[in-house]
């Protein structure tokens, strides 16, 4: 689509720049797109491991929670949760992947995760609790990795968007609008040398 | 506790009238006891509807059952209060009392504990439970009024569970504190019961918490100062070999056993595993030793030991039933469910 300029030197000129500005521009955002899907793939695969080893992680520790749980009254189940004294804590920071701004989550346990008797408890309450507070820690990494995924994703869409808004619109219309000026241009050079020959020709 | 009012004069023939006062009631109360048929067709059961009809047709369980929502917490508190009324209905008998001690201790503890934990976490204490003890006079001391009348067991226990919690640091400190207490009640009671099975029946129970306390101390990798928390001189298992038990390295545990004479509870003879599910075996062998010492005496006319193997059975009994019903009602697997339900009383 042509735009809508005054065909003269002074747009030409102008609207060259904007070309090269455009074609450099297109250039550079099709590397950041190019690394971009680079590190999106390789989070994707870590994360497809991640969370293929967190579910099975989630599956032994349930597992052992439903058979701990078939031994427990509701008031031993009330005794062993009364009075939680492992902590959870998550550092909240943020790094760059390729210009976006990602999520980091730093996890520490503090603290005993027993606090219930040894003699009227299963045992298999001890492989709960130890598969859980194992596999939180990786849970909240893989909503670190899930998140950047999510940033990642959107920039890559947005990146896409604009690396095809100038090959398919921007630069094909600058092109099409110097040409356009190229023509008007040329066709009034000719005009203007028609009518000098006209004149010249008058005048003999 | 609630001691025996029987007096030394009193005649052996008295006794025995008002035991088999005692047992004409459990014999009552036995044909709502399962047995290895009715289990059987529980575990079979397609789904919770199914092992739901079953039980219904249960004499006093189904009554227990009828009107309950069905779903675990329900159930659970419907089964556990059906216990207690037994135990309590056993316990308002002048010599009832004490056979029913070791349970009435058992909710006693557990319930100290609930509250001394409530009140660290500082959390609403709940619904007090009425009965023989007053809680909220007890409730009021762990809060500090030190002048409330508690009875000088649970002040005993309440005083030290929040000194060791102190000097460790550890909630755990106050649950093995309270147990210690309670085995050794345990052994104060094998002390005093007139039945030379009863005797050695709380020995058994006392070793075996304990050898379970120590190889889960071991588990949970605690050092040998904590576990000395729970450890308490018994017939059966000595200081050392309690120590060895947790320190030993997993193939001289094995020895060891056999040297206390208990490696016949250990599930692959010569083969020791610090694993939950090994040791969650061991702990139905336990439970499955304790039912079969109780077992000869059922049908005894007279004495304790059936009114007290009746409760245990009923016990072992609720255990059962809350492993069918909530293992249907979260659609376990039925291999899963056999495995970890308990033998009868009644074979």
């Amino acid at each position: 689509m042509r735009l809508n300029v005054n065909p003269n030197r002074m747009e030409l000129m102008k609207l060259k720049g904007r070309l090269a500005m455009a074609k450099r521009g297109h250039k550079l955002l099709k590397d950041k797109l190019e690394a971009l899907i680079q590190d999106f793939v390789r989070i994707v695969r870590e994360n497809k491991d991640l969370r293929r080893e967190i579910e099975a992680e989630i599956i032994k520790a349930f597992q052992a929670q439903n058979k701990a749980s078939l031994m427990l009254s509701e008031k031993d189940k009330e005794l062993i949760t009364v009075f939680p004294q492992q902590k959870l804590v998550v550092e909240v920071g943020t790094r760059h992947i390729t210009g976006v701004q990602v999520p980091e989550f730093e996890v520490r346990i503090e603290g005993d995760p027993y606090t219930y008797s040894l003699i009227n408890t299963p045992s298999e309450i001890d492989q709960a609790f130890g598969s859980f507070f194992q596999v939180l820690p990786r849970i909240i990494q893989l909503a670190e990795a899930e998140k950047t995924i999510e940033l990642l994703a959107v920039e890559i869409e947005k990146t896409r968007r604009r690396v095809n808004a100038l090959e398919y619109i921007l630069i094909p219309s600058l092109e099409e609008t110097i040409k356009y000026i190229n023509l008007k241009l040329d066709e009034l050079a000719r005009s203007s040398i028609v009518g000098i020959m006209r004149i010249k020709g008058s005048l003999k | 506790m609630i001691d025996s009012a029987v007096t030394p004069l009193q005649t052996g023939a008295s006794k025995n009238t008002e035991y088999g006062y005692l047992i004409g009631r459990v014999r009552v109360w036995e044909s709502g006891l399962l047995n290895p048929r009715l289990l059987d067709q529980l575990l079979r059961a397609d789904n919770a509807d199914q092992a739901g009809r079953i039980v219904s047709e249960i004499p006093q369980l189904g009554e227990v059952l009828q009107n309950v929502a069905q779903n675990p917490p329900s159930i659970d508190q419907a089964l556990m209060n059906h216990f207690w009324s037994l135990t309590e209905e056993i316990s308002g008998h002048r010599l009832g009392a004490k056979v029913a001690e070791f349970f009435t201790l058992l909710f006693h503890f557990s319930q100290l504990k609930l509250l001394l934990k409530r009140h660290l976490a500082q959390k609403p204490l709940g619904s007090i439970p009425e009965g023989v003890l007053d809680w909220n006079r007890i409730s009021r001391y762990i809060s500090g009024e030190k002048e409330e009348y508690v009875p000088d067991l649970f002040r005993q226990a309440i005083d030290q569970a929040k000194l060791q919690y102190e000097k460790w640091n550890n909630i755990q400190a106050i649950e093995l504190v309270i147990d210690r207490l309670f085995l050794s009640r345990v052994l104060k009671l094998s002390r005093e019961t007139e039945s030379s099975l009863l005797k050695n029946w709380f020995i058994v129970y006392v070793a075996f918490a304990l050898l379970r306390g120590a190889f889960r101390i071991r588990l949970q990798q605690r050092s040998l100062d904590f576990s000395q928390l729970i450890y308490l001189a018994n017939p059966m298992v000595r200081e050392d070999d309690f120590k060895e038990l947790i320190s030993a390295p997993a193939d001289k545990v094995v020895e060891k056993m056999a040297d206390i004479g208990l490696s016949s509870v250990l599930p692959d003879q010569g083969v020791f595993q610090d694993d939950p599910y090994y040791l969650a075996t061991m702990e139905k062998i336990m439970d499955n030793y304790l039912l079969s010492m109780l077992r000869p005496y059922q049908l005894n006319a007279f004495g304790p030991e059936p009114v007290f193997g009746f409760l245990f059975a009923k016990n072992i009994d609720i255990k059962n039933l809350r492993i069918v019903l909530h293992g249907k009602y979260f659609e376990m697997d039925e291999r899963d469910l056999r495995d970890k339900v308990r033998e009868c009383y009644y074979e």
